[in-house]
This record gives C-alpha cells, structure tokens and sequence, in this order.
C-alpha cells in the first residue's frame, strides 16, 4: 500500500482526509441538487 | 456555407493555439522534459489538461445530441468520477510519483514482472492506437458535412496541426495548447448558450424552457433503475461510472501522463481533485445546451434529418427520394402542429395539454424515425443524426464571426484529445518497448529523438486509419467498446498490485488473462449485461482468478 509522502500537506484544509470529505460531500450534494431538478421539472 | 470571417475566425485560432503551444513549450533535452514536463506543472494545468484530454470533439457534438434526443440523463455517467479521482489521489499518484515513472505499466514491473508491464502496455498501445484514429475521423466526418469539404480534409488538417506541436514541444506543449483550448472552448459554449436563450420565444426564458423540456421528459437528470442493461442510471453511473472512470486515469496512459507531470504529489492531486469536482456541472451544462436546442426546435421549423448530406443524397435518390420527399411535407406539419401544442401547455399547463404535447412530439419522432429508416437504406448501413444537430444550430442560426468560433471550439476539443493520445502511444512505446527490448542503453538525446519519431509515427498511423475508417463500417462501434473490455483487466492489475502484496507476479498474470477471457466472452456471447459494468466484472475477476490460481500453484521453493 502506498503511503503519503513525508512533509505532503494540502495547500487547503489542513488534512488530505478533509479534502476528500469536501470533494465527496459536493458530489453527493450535486446528485441531490440533480434530484431535485429532476422532481421540480417533471410533470 | 461559411463566411469569409467565419473562416479567418477558424483559421487564426487555430493557428494561435498551435503557435502557442510550440512557444510556451520551449525546448526538450531530455525525457524528463519531452514525456513529463520536467515533472514541474502546476496542479491547475494538471487539472485542465486532464479535462481536456477527456473531452473530446465527440463530447460536445454527440452529448449536446444525446440532450437533444434523450434528455438530462447521460449526466449520472459521470457520477462515478469524483470517486475515482479521490481513490486515485489515495493510491495511484503517490505511487507513480514515488517510483519517478514515465508510463504507469513501469510500476508494474517493479511490482511484479516484466511480462505484466509488457501485457498491459499492450493492451493500452492496441486500444489506444486503434481508437486514436476513429477519434479523429468521427469530428472530422461531422465537419466536413458542416464546412461542405471532403472528409480528407478535415481529417488532415486536424492530424497534421496537432502533429506539429505535439512533436515539437511534447507534453508541455499538450498541456499549454490544452489551457489555452478549454478557455476558447468555454467561451464559445457560453456564447452559444446565451444566444440559444435569445433565440427563444420571447417571454419564454430559461424556466419556461424547462417546464417544457420536462413536459416532454428531457429533464430527468437522476433515474433509479435495478437492470444491468440500463447504461445511464443513478447506480450504474455511480459504480459501473467508478470503474470506467478509475480504469480510465489510472490506467490509461494518455491520462496517467497528465498527472505525471505534477510538480509533487499534492500538485497532481489537486488537479486530479479540481477535475472532480468540475466534471458533473461541466456535463450538465453541455447537456443543458442539447435541451434548450430541443426546446428551440419546438418552436422553429428544424430539418426532419440533421445531416445535410445525407438529406440532400436521400432526397435524390430514385429508389427513396419520394418517400423522403413526402416525409419532409408530414414533417412540417407535424412541427406545426407540435408548435401549437407546446404554446397551449405553456398557457394553460395542465395533463390533457401535456397529454395532446407528447402525442404531437410523438408524430414528429415518429417521422424523424422513418427518415433515418430511408437514410439508412440509402447508404445500406445505419446511421444517426443526433451529431449534427448542434452545429445546424450553429451555423443556421449564430452571427458571423461566432460560428467560425463555434466550429473552432469543435476542433479544439479534438486535438485537445488527440495530442495526448500520440504523446502517450509514443511514451510507451520508447519507454516500454523500445528502451527494454531494443536499446536499452543509448543517450537521453537518442531517446529524445526516437520519443518525438514515434510521435509522428503514431500520428500518421492515426490520420491514415482514419482515412480508412469509413470502410470500417460497424467495426466504429466495436472499437468504441474496445476500451471496455481491456480496462476493466487491467485496472484489475493495478489492484492487486496495490492492494494485495501477497499475490505474486505469475497468478496475477494467469489470473488477468482468465479474467480477459470471460470479459471478451460476456461482449462476443451477447450476455445482456452494459458495456459501464465490464470494467467492474474485469476489474473484481482479476484478483479472484489470481487468488485461486496461488492457491493452486505452490510458490516455488528457493
């Protein structure tokens, strides 16, 4: 298993681990966001 | 036909993408520089050029068709990616960038063994290779019929621009003539869409667009199905997507090369991550396009089939041109009639308006559907449309100067797809084949040179199979599938190699030939299982055939 490189920090959030939860958190926001559209256009 | 300025507006962008591209590159002494920049990109081009080696001309031409024809659902495709680009940063990247390899199949030799490396950097350089020339002929087949000049054109104008600066400045200048093409390709779209909304009738607006689009069900952007023949749904976007999606940037050498060239690790994540996050809007917006095209063809008489050429060679025809003829005549009434339908819904929205909306959109189709019928048995083999719509929108309806734009966007977004693609097939081959098995000791400068002769190489095998791929008839589709069926193994690779140090180099071989085998098998015996799902069966085989195979076979005694 490939671990993280030494001194490998993200410019942003602090931990890579947090970067991941905000990636996948906008992408089951989006599909909820599409979900909606869905249900708001269908007639 | 197009403009003087449409022209000059084509021709200078292209143009001033290839001469940027040549001089941001500067030059290349070594491998390092010449097939990963040096390693020294920073994460917002690692971004751009990954998105931009994905997004092909077909993107553009057959997604804002598929919103045309089909709605908002192809978005759930792409669902599966921002997983796979975490997964990637997890896994993938640090290990890539820890070894310092020019193709992701040298990892597997330092995992494994030679023959693993070599297998699956031939699988890539036969999918790859194959694909590469049916990826320019399918934009250059649409363009042709759009600018009215023979296909060899079209075809060798592309080839040959992105020949020149992906030979002369390799994957920096990929990466720089990429930024520089997703900003022109961006601007053009939002052009597009904000004149396809002027263009609507007024006081209908952006809302009023969408109750219509979703009286007629173009607006359902997540659907929940359990069939595994079902291609685009919310679970089969999300895991059949997954494994297409990981299969394709971790495992693919002409994207694995786009994050190779990070200047670390957190530079190639990040730009794996900005990917992630943009693609789903991204797809969304370009289907958006296809919808509101739909929408407006409510409204203004379209063509009843959107190749001009293929109209005009149908309509000639002795054999099929009167029936074409008459369907054109039912055709303007049935959009008449659909007009009126539409307008009533929107005064008055209620079910029986909706109702008397789908059955009037249902003749309309019902036409088209005959068209293509005739289209097809004039030309003996079937044909579609959907590609051709947009730019008929495009160059019927945008000002001068915008279409000349528009169609640039089109070919940009082809050599935005294609340049990666020789730039990788001439990196594996210098790196895995030609430096192992036939010189393994020149100078960097040799490797240099044969790098950039083998670009070329590739680059004319894919304007010449390219050539020939009208002949190819039904085999187009085959090799669209191709990919499908060899990711999905090799990904398998990857994930034995990362994830089971236990298993060694001869059961994981056996096991991802076995694994190939049924993959080929479930494609050729017609098992009613999507194309998305065979990265996933190939993927999950690899490792189990490997399992029972060590269990198997003893490891030998030292």
């Amino acid at each position: 298993m490939p671990t993280n490189p030494p001194n490998d920090r993200p410019p942003v959030l602090g931990t890579w681990r947090r970067v991941y939860l905000v990636v996948i958190g906008a992408l089951v926001l989006e599909v909820l966001l599409l979900w909606a559209f869905t249900l708001a256009y269908r007639s | 036909m197009l403009r003087v300025w449409d022209w000059a507006v084509l021709g200078l962008t292209l143009l001033a993408v290839v001469l940027y591209g040549i001089w941001r590159a500067g030059r290349q002494k070594n491998l390092e520089s010449y097939l990963v920049a040096d390693r020294a990109m920073p994460w917002y081009l690692v971004g751009l050029s990954a998105m931009a080696t994905q997004a092909s001309a077909i993107t553009f031409l057959s997604t804002t068709g598929q919103g045309y024809a089909d709605g908002m659902r192809f978005v759930q495709f792409y669902f599966g990616l921002p997983l796979a680009m975490v997964v990637l940063c997890v896994t993938f990247a640090p290990a890539f960038h820890r070894l310092k390899v020019y193709t992701a199949y040298q990892f597997l030799e330092q995992r494994f063994d030679r023959k693993t490396r070599t297998l699956t950097a031939a699988l890539f350089l036969l999918q790859r290779g194959v694909s590469t020339g049916i990826s320019i002929y399918a934009p250059a087949l649409v363009l042709s019929v759009m600018l009215g000049v023979p296909v060899v054109w079209t075809n060798l104008l592309m080839g040959s621009l992105v020949i020149v600066y992906t030979v002369t400045g390799g994957v920096k200048a990929v990466a720089y003539t990429q930024s520089f093409q997703l900003a022109v390709i961006w601007g053009g779209m939002f052009a597009a869409v904000g004149l396809l909304l002027w263009h609507l009738p007024e006081g209908l607006g952006l809302g009023g667009a969408l109750q219509l689009a979703g009286a007629l069900g173009k607006t359902d952007a997540v659907t929940f199905s359990w069939n595994l023949n079902d291609r685009y749904n919310l679970l089969s976007g999300l895991i059949g997507g997954f494994f297409l999606q990981l299969s394709y940037f971790g495992t693919d050498q002409s994207q694995v090369q786009r994050y190779l060239t990070g200047a670390s690790v957190t530079q190639s994540r990040m730009g794996l991550l900005l990917n992630g996050l943009v693609k789903v809007p991204m797809q969304f917006f370009i289907l958006l396009v296809g919808v509101l095209v739909a929408v407006f063809y409510l409204f203004t008489p379209g063509p009843l089939y959107y190749n001009p050429t293929a109209s005009a060679d149908t309509r000639t025809s002795a054999v099929h041109g009167p029936a074409f003829g008459a369907l054109e005549e039912h055709y303007a009434q049935a959009q008449a009639a659909r007009a009126a339908a539409a307008t009533a819904y929107l005064n008055a929205p209620s079910p029986a308006a909706q109702q008397a909306l789908l059955a009037a959109d249902t003749t309309a189709q019902g036409l088209h559907r005959q068209a293509t019928a005739l289209v097809s048995a004039h030309y003996g083999s079937p044909q579609l449309d959907t590609d051709y719509v947009f730019l008929t929108y495009v160059i019927t309806y945008l000002p001068v100067g915008l279409v000349g734009l528009l169609l640039a966007v089109i070919f940009l977004a082809s050599m935005g797809s294609i340049a990666p693609a020789f730039n990788s097939l001439a990196s594996c081959t210098v790196v895995d084949v030609y430096q192992p098995y036939l010189r393994p000791t020149a100078s960097e400068a040799h490797y240099v040179a044969a790098s950039r002769w083998f670009t070329l190489g590739w680059g004319v095998l894919a304007v010449v199979t390219a050539a020939f791929a009208a002949q190819l008839g039904n085999l187009i589709e085959a090799v669209n599938i191709l990919g499908s069926l060899f990711y999905g193994v090799i990904l398998g690779v990857f994930v034995v190699a990362f994830y089971l140090p236990r298993l060694r180099a001869n059961p994981t071989f056996v096991g991802a030939g076995l694994a190939q085998l049924v993959v080929i098998g479930l494609f050729v015996f017609k098992v009613p299982v999507s194309y998305l799902w065979y990265n996933f069966i190939g993927c999950v085989l690899v490792p189990a055939f490997a399992l029972m195979v060590q269990a198997l076979w003893p490891k030998p005694k030292t």
